[in-house]
């Protein structure tokens, strides 16, 4: 069928299997930031319900480090606004994606309606 | 089959969308089943744990032990402290706990898989449901055709 399409519709066709790759990547990236975000939030809350003088190991590498209640919690409020900035960033990229989306499938109508115009016109 | 379907344009339009959703509901059981085996890993670990927490109980400060290193390799280890575990709370963060505190939450923990596991298998037999009303429809139809068919046949 796709042979049968003008080129300029061909590539539009391909531009939008493009940006539906990159649509399933980012909501795929999304659910990750999403969980080791609700993973941050459940570890701060154990962490604050601790007494100020509790034993904490944080990993680093693959090794355990020993380290206070209060420099875990930093860390891990540190991790939270890193994972959140990923996150706007990635709906950021989820609207333009979608706006690009839209655009490219009108063209592509567009297109379409042009070459059935000039079929029945012959 | 919905009665408002009329004429055989929309019957082949109800059940091409019936088939979509079957294919979704499919795609959703694989999923759950995952989670539900994750879950149920996870719950028997909590248990494993817990065992070994009140196992431990009886013994005495100093006594030998092996801690494996992988590929069915140990090294010699004694128990210095019998009274404090360290216990993983996600995130990279793991906190040391006494007995009592280390089992609560891993009870607490356990309980929290088994209500997910609860959940999901109710999840589970909802959209297997869904599915078996799906083909029972298809069924259905498929007979209805065949018998239309056949009562063509026999008319010629």
């Amino acid at each position: 069928m796709s042979q049968e399409l003008p080129p300029q519709a061909q590539n539009q066709m391909s531009q939008l299997q493009q940006l539906q790759q990159q649509a399933q990547s980012l909501a795929v990236q999304k659910n990750q930031v999403e969980s080791s975000q609700k993973e941050t939030e459940k570890a701060l809350e154990e962490l604050n319900k601790l007494p100020e003088d509790a034993t904490v190991y944080r990993m680093v590498g693959n090794v355990q480090v020993k380290t206070t209640r209060d420099d875990a919690i930093e860390k891990l409020e540190e991790q939270k606004e890193n994972l959140s900035l990923r996150l706007q960033s990635i709906n950021r990229q989820e609207e333009r994606i979608s706006k690009r989306f839209k655009q490219l499938q009108e063209q592509l109508q567009q297109s379409m309606g042009k070459q059935q115009q000039g079929g029945q016109a012959q | 089959m919905s009665d408002g379907a009329s004429g055989k344009g929309d019957t082949e339009q109800y059940f091409r969308q019936l088939s979509t959703q079957y294919q979704q509901y499919k795609n959703q059981l694989e999923s759950i089943k995952q989670h539900i085996d994750m879950v149920y890993t996870s719950s028997e670990e909590c248990v494993k744990a817990l065992n070994t927490i009140e196992s431990l109980e009886s013994l005495e400060e100093g006594t030998e032990s092996m801690v494996p290193i992988g590929s069915g390799t140990y090294m010699h280890a004694q128990f210095n402290d019998l009274n404090r575990f360290v216990i993983d709370i996600g995130a990279g963060i793991s906190v040391e706990k006494n007995r009592e505190d280390a089992k609560e939450t891993l009870n607490k923990r356990k309980e929290e898989m088994d209500n997910a596991y609860e959940r999901l298998n109710e999840s589970y037999s909802q959209i297997a449901q869904n599915m078996q009303e799906i083909e029972r429809q298809f069924n259905e139809y498929q007979s209805k055709m065949q018998s239309q068919q056949g009562g063509a046949y026999r008319a010629q």
